[in-house]
């Protein structure tokens, strides 16, 4: 039987529009099928894995590893599973990179970074987590992490296995402790200044005490002066003082003559108090005031600090012995 | 220091005499001396109500013995990591902790350890530090003397949860007319125990920049306290736009959890010789256009075969 041409014709669009349908539904099904397949999962790049402590049943022990992301998708956590058994102790996190704010357990053999906002993280990106408060398996043997990063629903966005770390219990665990230390030399534990107010020369006289700091500090250190209450006093009649060019480093000035006693810094390394910039001078205070400063470690090469120590008389200044004691006091700051 | 000021003609002439010889410089009486102080790195456990056992050692590199003397000192905490000893002890650790009450002799190139066993009152959980000051005992003559006098401390950690709170601020102007965006983050500790963060900068920029990750190191930060992290970001092209994001992120009430601050900000960076380089794109045209019309006109036989 023959179908009238009309009747055929009118069907083509519905035919069409079904094959469309299915055609669509079975792409979205596909793609759907591809998105939750952990199969699908790239893998992690550049993985690795350090222990602070290889001996088997060490406790104490940090984690540290390290990857990078190949998939852009939001990370919700990061299972870090250990290979082997014995695995104990409750994670603390000690550092995180490349992620946001969470929290460790452990479950097992299997630590686990939980973000606690979820967070969108491209390709490509470094991430650091170091686990401490762990314990060792007793187990010698050769040990692997396997790294998976989750989304919220926990599917798997990237995974990667670490090369291999070898716990041992016939090795020697090696601990070398150091010490913040700070090294702090002066040039000169004392000088005289032979001075006579009857030539311009002896009038007026600068001795500098050469100072040098070196620290392995992270956050470096703060360097203070201070002299004794007294000032340059003589003890003569009358305990005669040789006046302060200033009441401190605040208000520093340009030598400004007889009589007169002050210091002005300079230095390499060291950030020096910027009141002594253009050879400015400052009298000592009794209570000590920061005098340079350095944010960081010196490294092998220590710090300069020169002080130039200046003293100028004329003749109202009575004749006579005057001392003083200059302490310069070093504190490696914190960090 | 010594004031010669000599009243006969005879002794005024012997000090220019001596100033001659020493070409009017300061006379140095004695020599250099150098002193070394170290702590251990790391915070000393300490229980509420136990003893903290730790050490500090005295180092004397010179060839000549030195004595020292160890005495407590309060301590003053700074912005930035800033430590400034004080001028008494410190109160809070009086009777807890005793430094040695004689001056130490070290001889030449030697160290002595000293231990020291803290007290440890009850405390909240917290970092509490222990300062200390380490002095040379000047024996030598000259009228002015020089100290050189180490001031140091150590770190105790008084385990428990911890309440722990930071605010910060970033500073970055919004346009930058140069090569990159430089500003910093200052981050305040608002909680009631110090806190040791660390964090990382992050930086895109559009078009066609590469993410960068630049980690920061661990740091600690007092209640109260304030450090400043310089921030920078450049643009890939002269012109662009750089997106500049600080983690700070530091534990939470445990160690097993951590919080974060972030703080991010957009910054337009245009390179200098952009404008200048615009600027003569639209001026060479103009520029020019102006010199032929000017020089049409001020050609009289183009202007009268033109009138023609």
């Amino acid at each position: 039987m023959k179908l009238p041409m009309a009747n055929r014709a009118g069907m083509r669009p519905r035919k069409r529009l079904t094959r469309l349908a299915l055609g669509a539904a079975a792409l979205g099904a596909a793609l759907l099928v591809l998105a939750a397949l952990p199969a699908g999962a790239a893998t992690l790049t550049n993985l690795s894995w350090t222990v602070s402590n290889n001996q088997v049943s060490a406790a104490s022990t940090s984690y540290s590893y390290s990857f990078k992301t190949t998939s852009a998708n939001t990370i919700k956590s990061i299972t870090f599973a250990v290979s082997g058994a014995g695995l104990a102790g409750t994670p603390t996190i000690t550092r995180a990179y490349g992620i946001g704010a969470g929290t460790a357990s452990r479950t097992g053999q299997t630590i686990t970074y939980t973000v606690a906002t979820a967070v969108a993280v491209p390709a490509n990106i470094p991430i650091y987590i170091e686990f401490g408060g762990l314990t060792n398996s007793g187990t010698a043997g050769s040990y692997t992490t396997t790294i998976t990063t989750l989304t919220a629903a926990s599917g798997t966005i990237d995974n990667g296995t670490t090369p291999a770390v070898t716990l041992a219990a016939n090795n020697t665990a090696v601990t070398v402790n150091l010490a913040k230390s700070l090294t702090f030399t002066v040039n000169t534990t004392a000088f005289e200044l032979d001075m006579d107010p009857s030539l311009g020369a002896l009038a007026d006289q600068s001795a500098t005490v050469g100072l040098t700091v070196q620290t392995n500090a992270n956050s470096g250190y703060t360097l203070s002066v201070a002299d004794a209450a007294t000032g340059l006093q003589s003890s003569g009649t009358g305990n005669p003082v040789i006046a302060k060019v200033s009441t401190g480093k605040a208000t520093s000035v340009a030598w400004p003559g007889a009589p007169g006693w002050g210091y002005t810094v300079t230095g390499t390394g060291a950030t020096i108090d910027p009141a002594f910039s253009g050879s400015k001078y400052a009298g000592y205070t009794a209570g000590g005031e920061t005098i340079a400063t350095r944010a960081g470690t010196t490294g092998g090469t220590a710090d300069t600090i020169s002080i130039a120590n200046r003293v100028a008389i004329d003749y109202t200044s009575p004749s006579g012995v005057y001392s003083d004691t200059v302490t310069y006091t070093v504190t490696p700051n914190y960090n | 220091m010594r004031f010669a000021l000599v009243a006969t003609v005879l002794a005024t002439a012997l000090a220019v005499a001596s100033s001659a010889t020493a070409g009017g410089s300061a006379k140095a009486v004695s020599g250099s001396r150098a002193l070394a102080v170290s702590v251990p790195a790391d915070p000393v456990p300490a229980k509420v109500g136990g003893v903290a056992r730790t050490l500090i050692r005295v180092v004397n590199p010179n060839d000549f013995a030195v004595t020292v003397v160890i005495r407590s000192r309060t301590l003053a905490l700074g912005d930035d990591g800033k430590v400034t000893v004080g001028s008494g002890p410190d109160p809070r650790w009086a009777g807890r902790v005793r430094f040695p009450g004689a001056a130490l002799r070290i001889p030449a190139q030697s160290f002595r350890n000293v231990p020291l066993a803290i007290r440890v009152p009850h405390l909240s959980p917290d970092l509490y530090f222990v300062g200390f000051l380490v002095t040379p005992v000047a024996t030598e003559g000259g009228s002015i003397k020089v100290v050189n006098q180490i001031g140091s401390f150590l770190t105790l950690d008084v385990p428990g949860p911890r309440l722990r709170l930071l605010t910060g601020h970033l500073h970055l102007p919004s346009f930058v007319l140069g090569s990159r965006a430089s500003g910093d983050v200052r981050v305040t500790n608002l909680g009631h125990a110090s806190v040791t963060m660390w964090g990382e900068n992050d930086t895109t920029s559009s078009p066609g920049g590469v993410y960068q990750q630049e980690r920061l190191g661990p740091s600690l930060l007092p209640v109260g306290r304030s450090r400043s992290i310089a921030v920078t970001g450049k643009p890939r092209w002269p012109v662009g736009i750089v997106t500049v994001t600080t983690r700070v992120t530091y534990p939470g009430r445990t160690a097993a959890a951590t919080r974060e601050l972030v703080l991010s900000r957009r910054v337009v960076v245009v390179s200098p010789w952009v404008p200048g380089a615009v600027g003569g794109l639209i001026g060479l045209p103009l520029a020019t256009f102006w010199w032929r019309r000017r020089r049409r006109r001020s050609w009289p036989g183009a202007s009268a075969a033109h009138h023609a």
